[in-house]
């Protein structure tokens, strides 16, 4: 890797700063789990190299009565893993961290930079975008907040200006007959990038007979993320019934881009959406 | 241009200059002489520079030295005391869970950073606690055998050994 500057910020507006003063010429440094691969690679060669892990009040994650989650950046996709208070009020986004990686990776990478990363195949990205979960941004302009859905440009590449730096996630609240689940379809358990993964987020009404809204997240068969509309349409309103949740894998793996092993992943999107509903069905509260 | 950093690495204070892109295992290997941790494939894909940073288990090609700053790091150099092995490397000898050894320093720090946040582990959580790093000779039964036979006695000791 070539030589740059290493600069630990001790506040966000000295990051903003130095990130908008450097015009490009700066990356950010979270937990380094990708930053460094990209360093190695000479994909990245930056004459400023700004860590961020030295600013305070970054990290940690907050439940909020009513009002949903909160998410800082730097958390640690091992905290969000294992913290109780993931694994009480968003076990499906707990499951996703655990198939993150390895442990070792997992103890330095961060959810800000899992999203920053931007890879269609990254595994907090799918589950976020199905919850309708925000990204909180400063930058030079200020304050700012956009979907995590949003935060997804292209293939590795995020939304983000120059100089913005995501500070938190933030994710809303919903109705108690809600359920999601996440599935990641690779060939090894651990340390290994998904072939195709989806996550699901269903609305019933009380009865659970009827499905009253379902988002569908398709990972790794894009550029980016994919929500496909005609099958998260199809649902709406629709009993719940087996006849249904194929027919909604069936449109879902139509709206699917894969660019290599096609009918593959198309055929895999098919399945494992029948099954992310499923699994969310069944992750509804009872009662 | 060079950066001081200051770290403990096994035990010891450390001060050195380093370049920013020097990363944390190239620190240890060429500037320390600590060559516990191996240079695999040096991206993170194989954990064999496995070390533990404030007792967490990391990949220490991931990090830079001067990210380590005012933190611990224990290689398995720091884990014997003087000729007296840890309980975990007693373990691995007597399960013959050695091989090559190329995969060993990792693997046994991974198992000590497990045993001292889960003194009790099942099989399923030593699987994945080793599950970053690789092991090419054996498959991993022995090495799964020897954790689970040293949980059964395991003491969590003061965190720098």
């Amino acid at each position: 890797m070539k030589n740059f500057e290493y600069v630990k910020v001790k506040t966000l507006g000295e990051a903003v700063d130095l990130l908008a003063e450097s015009r490009g010429k700066a990356h950010i440094l979270a937990g380094g789990t990708d930053v460094l691969v990209k360093l190695k690679q000479r994909q990245v060669n930056p004459e400023i190299l700004i860590d961020i892990k030295g600013i305070p009040g970054l990290e940690g994650i907050e439940y909020r009565p009513g009002g949903g989650m909160r998410i800082g950046s730097l958390t640690l996709i091992r905290e969000i893993e294992t913290s109780p208070v993931t694994k009480e009020y968003l076990p499906v986004l707990a499951h996703a961290a655990h198939l993150l990686g390895s442990v070792q990776v997992r103890h330095r990478a961060t959810i800000g930079g899992n999203l920053c990363n931007a890879l269609p195949s990254a595994d907090m990205g799918p589950y976020l975008i199905g919850m309708g979960a925000w990204v909180l941004v400063v930058g030079p302009e200020g304050e700012r907040k956009l979907l995590v859905d949003d935060l997804f440009a292209d293939s590795g590449k995020n939304s983000l200006g120059v100089g913005e730096i995501v500070t938190a996630i933030e994710i809303p609240s919903w109705s108690p007959h809600t359920g999601g689940a996440y599935i990641k379809h690779a060939i090894k358990n651990a340390l290994d990038v998904a072939i195709v993964c989806v996550a699901g987020v269903v609305v019933t009404d009380p009865l659970k007979k009827v499905f009253e809204e379902a988002r569908i997240v398709l990972g790794a068969v894009g550029p980016r993320p994919i929500r496909p509309k005609r099958a998260e349409e199809f649902l709406r309103t629709k009993r719940i019934e087996e006849k249904v949740i194929i027919r909604a894998g069936e449109l879902a793996s139509e709206e699917a881009r894969p660019r290599t092993t096609i009918e593959y992943k198309t055929e895999m999107v098919k399945v494992l959406t029948g099954r992310v509903i499923r699994e969310a069905l069944e992750r509804i509260p009872r009662g | 241009m060079k950066q001081q950093v200051r770290m403990r690495v096994n035990g010891e204070e450390v001060v050195e200059w380093v370049e920013p892109r020097r990363t944390l295992l190239d620190f240890l290997r060429e500037d320390l002489n600590l060559t516990g941790p191996k240079k695999g494939c040096d991206l993170g894909n194989c954990g064999t520079c496995t070390v533990l940073m404030d007792g967490k288990p990391i990949n220490s090609c991931l990090v830079l030295a001067v990210e380590v700053e005012g933190q611990e790091i224990l290689t398995i150099e720091g884990l014997s005391e003087g000729t007296k092995l840890h309980p975990i490397q007693e373990a691995f000898i007597e399960h013959g869970a050695v091989q090559c050894g190329y995969c060993t320093p990792g693997m046994i720090l991974s198992a000590k950073a497990l045993l001292d946040e889960n003194p009790h582990p099942t099989e399923e959580e030593v699987r994945v606690a080793i599950s970053g790093n690789l092991c090419r000779c054996t498959g991993y039964k022995r090495i799964v055998k020897a954790i689970l036979d040293v949980a059964k006695t395991y003491r969590v000791q003061g965190c720098e050994r």
